[in-house]
C-alpha cells in the first residue's frame, strides 16, 4: 500500500544523500534510480488491487488536539498521485542522460523527496499535514534557484501565500474544533465570512499558481537552470496548489463570488500567458508564460470536471512535463549546438509535434459543450505560440533555409493537424464549421505576420518588461506607506510622546518626590516615625475593609 | 531518586553552580575557558535533571502533578510543584540559556561574571517556574531582578547605565505591586496560599481590585505591551551580548507564565471591563513590532521585534476565555524559546566575525556554511515552518484568537507573517553571494560543539512535530 512505497522511496532518499566518490556518482544514480522505477511498478500493481474502501494507515497524535499523519491509500489517491510519479521518473531518467547535468546525485534526492512530499500532502487528511507539506514542496523548490535575489523572492511570494492558507485553516479549525478536511464542509453551518475565506485562500493559489499580478517572481528564475524550471513548473509550488485547490474546493464554491474571481484570473492570465510567449525575447521567458497559460487552464479545467480528478488530467500534466523537456533540448539543440545536429533538430521537433497532438487530444477529450470557448482558447493561444515559437527559432538559425524550412514546415503541420482534430473530435459538436476555418485563417495569418509588425511588437514587449507595475506599486504603496507611517509612529510616539514626554514627566515627577523626599528627610527621626505610622495605618485601614 | 529531591536540585544546581564558576580561575591568556565549561556542565545536568522529571509526569497532567513543600521557619513555607507546563518553560528557559553560553564562546573580553549571574539568574528562574504558593512566587519573581540588573550593567557601554537603571525600576515597581496584592492574600490567610486557589478566595470589591490590579500590573509589566515596551527595547537596543540578551528575551515570557499560573479563566470582574483595552493596546502593539521588524534592518532589532510579536501572541492567547490551549501555549513558549535563542547565539557570532574582520554582514553567512545551516534551519523554525512543534501548536493559539475575535486573529496572522517575511530578508542578507568578493579575510565559522548543539535543538523541533517531546514524557532520560 502508499505507505509502503512510501516507506521505499524513503529509503531511496536517505541512500541518495550517502556520499560517494565522484567517479560513481554516476553508477550510483543509475541504480537508485532504477530501484525508483521498481518502486513504481509496485506502486502500479497496487493501485490495480486495492481495494474501494480506503486504507488508512496514521502516525502519531498528540494528546490535546488532533494532530496526526495520514496515509490514505485509496483509488482517489492513487490516481493523483500518477502523474507526479511518472515526472518524477521521467526527470530522472532524464537527469541520468543528459551530461550537462554536474549535481546529478543532489537533484536526484530533491527529486525524490520531493516526491515523497507530494505523497504525503495528496494523501493526507489533516490541515497540519497539508500546510507541512506544502512548505517542505517550497523549502525543496527553493533549494533549485541558485541566483539569490531570485530564491528570495520566490521564498518571499510562497511564504506569504503559505501564511495566507495557514490563516484560512486557522478560522475552519478555530470554529470546526477538528483538523480533519472531511468536515470542512461543514464550516458554514456555523461559520461565517465564506466571501473572506475565498478570497484569502484563492489569492494565495493565485501566488503559487504564478497568475497574473504574480508572476513576478516567476520571471525572476529566467536566470535559472532549465533543470531548475522545468521541475520548479510541474512537479512544485503550483502543482502543490492544485492538489489543495481539489481538498479544500468546498469551501470556495459557496461563494458566489468564486465563479466571476476564477473567471477573471484564469482568463487574464491566460491571455497574458499567451501574450508573454509570443513577444517574450529569451527562451526561458517564453517557457514561463507558457507555464502560466497552462497552469490557468489546467485549474480552469478542474472547476469545469467538478474537482473530480481523472485520468485525462493525469495525462494532460504529463504530457506538459514532456512538451517542457522538449522545450529544453530545444534550446540545448539550438542555443548550444546552433542547430547544427540536423537529425538531434528533427527528433526534438517531431517529439514536439507528438506531444502538441497527444496534449491536444487529452484537452479535447474533457470537452464539454458549455465550456467549449475557454478550450478553443487555450488551443488557439496554445498553438498559435508554438507554431511562432518553431517560426521565430527557424529566423534565428544560422544555416538559413533548409532548417528554417523545417521549422515552419514543423508549425504548418502542426496547425494543420490540430485544426483537423479540433473538427474531427467533439468540436463539431458545439461549433460551426466558419469557426473552425475562421480559427485556421487566423493561425496562418499570424504565420504570415509581416517580420516589421513582429519586430514593433517585440519591443514594445521589451518596454514593458522594463517597467515593472507590480515592483512599483509594491514600493510605492506597500513599503513607502510602511516605512513612512513606521517612521512618523516613531517620531510621534515613540520619540516625542514616551522619549520627551511621558519620561521626562516621570522623571521630574521622580525628581520632585526625591527632592521632598531629602526636604523632609532633614527633620530626621520625627518624620521617619511619622511614616512608619501612616503607612502602617493606610495597609490597615485597607486590610479591615 | 526521590522526586521531590529532584525538584530542588533544579532549582538549586544552577545556584551551585555559579560559585564554582565565580570561584574558577582564568587561563593564562585571560581566558574564560574554565569557567566557561562549569557553566556548560551546570546547565547541561540541569537540563537532563528537568528531562528526567518529565517521566513522572502522567499523560494528563494536573497543575500540582509533583509537589513538594519545605518550611524554612516557623513563619514561612514555600511549596514547590511541576506539571507539564512548568517543565516546560523551566527546559525551554535552560536550553535557551545553553544556546546563549554557546553564543559568547568566541568572546575576547572575560564573561566570567556574566556566567555567573546568569547561572544565579537561571537557578531564580526554575524557583519561579516551581513556586505553587504565593509567598515564594513573589520571592523568586523578585529575585530574577538583581542578577537580570548585574547582567546588564556589566554588558552595557558606559554612557548607557540610565537604560539599565530605569529597566530595573520598571521591573522593581512591578514586584512591588505583586508585594502589594500578596499582602492583601496574605492577610486573608495566613499560611502556604497556593497560586490557583487565588481565585477561588472571597474578596471584596475593593480588596479585589486591589489584588488583581496588583497582580496583572505586576505581571503586565514584565511584557512589552505599549507603554511598557519601551524600557526593554531601549536596553536590548544597545547590548551586544548574546547571552545577556536572550537573559532578557526571557523576562516576558515570565509573565505570560505568572498569568497562566494564577489568572483566572474568566477574568475578574473589576478588571474585565479593561479586557477589550487591553487586546487592543496588545494588537497595536503587536503591529508596531511587526512594522518595527519590518522596517529596521539590523538582526537584533529585527529580533527583538520578532519576540515582541511571539510574547503578544501568547499574551493575547492566555487572555482568552479557553482553558483548554494552556499546554499548546507551554509547547510553543519551549519551541520559541529554543529558536530565538538560536537565532540570537548565531547573530551575535556573525555579529563578532564581521567586526574582527571589520567588514559589513551581508554576505557573511557565504564563508561560515554552519551558521548558515543553522540559521537558515532556525529562520524557516521561526518563519512557521511546519516541520516543528512550534508551527503546530502556534496553529491551534491562532485558530482559538480566530474563534474568539476575526479581526484580532487577521492582525495576528499579519504580524507573523510580517515578522517571518523580515527574517527572511536577514537571511537573504546574511547570505547574500554578490558580497562575497568583498570578503577576503579569513571568516571563523560557528564551532562544532555549538553546531551540534544546535542541530540537537532542530532535530528535538522536529521530532516533536506530531507528539511534542513525545520522547521525554513516555520514556524520561
Amino acid at each position: 500500500m502508499l505507505h509502503e512505497t512510501l516507506l521505499y522511496l524513503f529509503v531511496i532518499g536517505i541512500f541518495s544523500l550517502v556520499k560517494t566518490q565522484e567517479k560513481h556518482a554516476f553508477l550510483f544514480c543509475t541504480v537508485l534510480t532504477f530501484f525508483v522505477g521498481l518502486v513504481f511498478t509496485f506502486f502500479v500493481m497496487d493501485w490495480r488491487i486495492i481495494a474501494d474502501s480506503p486504507q488508512v494507515f496514521s502516525i502519531g497524535s498528540t494528546v490535546g488536539e488532533n494532530i496526526k499523519l495520514d496515509i490514505i491509500s485509496s483509488k482517489q489517491n492513487y490516481m493523483l498521485i500518477v502523474p507526479f510519479f511518472v515526472t518524477t521518473l521521467l526527470a530522472l531518467i532524464n537527469n541520468l542522460i543528459f551530461k550537462y547535468e554536474t549535481h546529478k546525485k543532489k537533484m536526484l534526492s530533491l527529486f525524490v523527496f520531493n516526491l515523497i512530499a507530494f505523497m504525503m500532502l495528496i494523501c493526507g487528511n489533516n490541515f497540519i499535514q497539508f500546510m507541512t507539506f506544502v512548505f517542505v514542496i517550497d523549502i525543496l523548490s527553493q533549494l533549485l534557484i541558485s541566483d539569490i535575489n531570485a530564491a528570495k523572492r520566490y521564498s518571499m511570494y510562497n511564504l506569504v501565500a503559505d501564511m495566507g492558507i495557514f490563516l484560512v485553516l486557522s478560522m475552519l479549525q478555530g470554529k470546526l474544533a477538528n483538523l480533519d478536511v472531511g468536515n470542512i464542509s461543514h464550516y458554514y453551518e456555523t461559520g461565517r465570512h465564506r466571501d473572506f475565506i475565498m478570497f484569502v485562500l484563492m489569492l494565495s493559489l493565485f501566488v503559487k499558481w504564478g497568475f497574473i499580478f504574480f508572476q513576478g517572481y516567476w520571471l525572476d528564475l529566467k536566470s535559472a537552470k532549465f533543470h531548475a524550471l522545468y521541475f520548479l513548473t510541474y512537479l512544485s509550488t503550483p502543482m502543490a496548489a492544485l492538489i489543495l485547490f481539489i481538498k479544500f474546493y468546498p469551501i470556495v464554491v459557496v461563494s458566489p463570488s468564486f465563479e466571476p474571481l476564477l473567471d477573471w484570473a484564469v482568463g487574464l492570465s491566460m491571455a497574458w500567458g499567451g501574450l508573454g510567449a509570443f513577444f517574450a525575447p529569451q527562451i526561458k521567458e517564453k517557457f514561463v508564460y507558457f507555464h502560466m497559460l497552462c497552469v490557468a487552464f489546467l485549474v480552469k479545467l478542474i472547476e469545469q470536471a467538478n474537482f473530480i480528478w481523472t485520468e485525462s488530467f493525469s495525462n494532460i500534466l504529463i504530457c506538459l512535463f514532456i512538451f517542457n523537456l522538449c522545450f529544453y533540448y530545444l534550446h540545448y539543440e539550438i542555443d548550444r549546438g546552433h542547430g547544427k545536429n540536423k537529425k538531434s533538430l528533427f527528433l526534438v521537433f517531431l517529439a514536439f509535434l507528438f506531444v502538441v497532438i497527444a496534449l491536444s487530444l487529452q484537452v479535447f477529450s474533457l470537452f464539454i459543450p458549455e465550456h467549449a470557448l475557454w478550450i478553443l482558447a487555450f488551443e488557439g493561444v496554445f498553438l498559435f505560440d508554438v507554431s511562432q515559437m518553431f517560426v521565430a527559432y527557424g529566423g534565428k538559425l544560422r544555416a538559413p533555409n533548409e532548417e528554417k524550412n523545417l521549422c515552419t514546415r514543423t508549425a504548418v503541420v502542426m496547425l494543420g493537424s490540430m485544426g483537423l482534430l479540433a473538427y474531427m473530435s467533439s468540436f463539431k459538436v458545439a461549433m460551426h464549421g466558419w469557426m473552425v476555418c475562421f480559427a485556421l485563417l487566423f493561425f496562418v495569418l499570424c504565420l504570415m505576420l509581416p517580420k516589421k509588425i513582429n519586430d514593433e511588437a517585440r519591443a514594445f514587449y521589451g518596454k514593458i518588461q522594463y517597467v515593472d507595475l507590480f515592483a512599483f506599486l509594491y514600493d510605492k504603496c506597500v513599503l513607502g506607506i510602511i516605512r513612512k507611517a513606521g517612521f512618523l509612529a516613531h517620531i510621534f510616539i515613540d520619540f516625542i510622546f514616551l522619549e520627551r514626554t511621558l519620561w521626562p514627566a516621570v522623571s521630574a515627577m521622580n525628581g520632585s518626590f526625591v527632592k521632598v523626599y531629602r526636604h523632609m528627610s532633614r527633620l530626621g527621626g520625627a518624620y521617619y516615625l511619622f511614616c512608619t505610622i501612616a503607612g502602617f495605618l493606610i495597609v490597615m485601614y485597607l486590610m479591615m475593609r | 531518586m526521590s522526586v521531590n529531591l529532584l525538584l530542588l536540585f533544579v532549582i538549586f544546581l544552577p545556584f551551585l553552580g555559579s560559585f564554582f564558576v565565580l570561584l574558577s580561575k582564568d587561563g593564562a591568556d585571560q581566558t574564560f575557558q574554565n569557567a566557561f565549561e562549569a557553566s556548560i556542565f551546570t546547565v547541561l545536568v540541569n537540563i537532563l535533571i528537568t528531562l528526567s522529571l518529565f517521566s513522572f509526569m502522567p499523560l494528563t497532567p494536573a497543575l500540582d502533578e509533583i509537589r513538594y513543600s519545605i518550611r524554612f521557619l516557623p513563619f514561612m513555607k514555600f511549596s514547590f510543584g511541576a506539571d507539564m507546563l512548568t517543565l516546560l518553560f523551566t527546559l525551554g528557559c535552560q536550553m535557551a540559556v545553553l544556546a546563549g553560553i554557546l553564543g559568547i564562546k568566541g568572546e575576547k573580553q572575560n564573561q566570567r561574571h556574566v556566567l555567573f549571574y546568569t547561572l544565579l539568574y537561571l537557578s531564580f528562574l526554575n524557583g519561579y517556574f516551581f513556586a505553587l504558593d504565593i509567598m515564594s512566587f513573589f520571592i523568586f519573581f523578585m529575585l530574577q531582578l538583581f542578577p537580570l540588573y548585574m547582567l546588564i550593567g556589566k554588558c552595557l557601554p558606559e554612557n548607557k547605565h540610565m537604560v539599565s537603571v530605569r529597566l530595573f525600576v520598571h521591573y522593581f515597581f512591578g514586584a512591588m505591586l505583586l508585594l502589594a496584592g500578596c499582602v492583601f492574600i496574605l492577610s486573608l490567610k495566613q499560611d502556604d496560599i497556593l497560586l490557583f486557589n487565588i481565585d477561588k478566595m472571597h474578596l471584596s470589591y475593593r480588596k479585589s481590585i486591589m489584588v488583581w490590579g496588583g497582580i496583572f500590573f505586576a505581571l503586565i509589566l514584565r511584557v512589552p505591551v505599549w507603554p511598557f515596551h519601551h524600557t526593554l527595547s531601549s536596553v536590548c537596543a544597545v547590548l551586544k551580548n548574546p547571552l545577556v540578551f536572550i537573559a532578557l528575551l526571557i523576562m516576558p515570557l515570565t509573565g505570560i507564565y505568572g498569568f497562566m499560573r494564577c489568572w483566572p479563566l474568566n477574568i475578574p470582574f473589576e478588571i474585565s471591563v479593561l479586557s477589550p483595552v487591553f487586546q487592543a493596546l496588545c494588537v497595536v502593539t503587536m503591529l508596531f513590532a511587526a512594522f518595527g521588524e519590518y522596517a529596521n534592518l539590523g538582526g537584533g532589532h529585527k529580533l527583538l521585534n520578532y519576540v515582541f510579536i511571539y510574547d503578544l501572541l501568547y499574551l493575547l492567547a492566555v487572555f482568552l476565555p479557553i482553558d483548554t490551549i494552556g499546554e499548546n501555549i507551554a509547547y510553543s513558549v519551549f519551541s520559541f524559546l529554543l529558536i530565538s535563542a538560536c537565532l540570537v547565539a548565531i547573530e551575535g557570532c556573525v555579529l563578532r566575525q564581521s567586526a574582527a574582520a571589520n567588514i559589513s554582514v551581508r554576505g557573511v553567512l557565504c564563508k561560515m556554511p554552519r551558521a548558515a545551516l543553522c540559521y537558515a534551519l532556525f529562520v524557516l523554525a521561526a518563519a512557521e515552518l511546519p516541520v516543528s512543534a512550534f508551527f503546530g501548536n502556534n496553529f491551534v493559539i491562532v485558530s482559538k484568537i480566530f474563534n474568539y475575535h476575526l479581526y484580532m486573529g487577521i492582525a495576528v496572522v499579519l504580524c507573523m507573517t510580517l515578522g517571518s517575511v523580515s527574517l527572511f530578508r536577514r537571511m537573504y542578507v546574511l547570505k547574500d553571494e554578490s558580497s562575497i568578493y568583498q570578503i577576503k579575510e579569513q571568516i571563523e565559522d560557528l564551532d562544532m560543539m555549538s553546531f551540534m548543539v544546535m542541530m540537537i535543538f532542530m532535530a528535538v523541533l522536529f521530532l516533536s512535530l506530531v507528539n511534542p517531546l513525545w520522547f521525554a514524557v513516555l520514556k524520561g532520560i
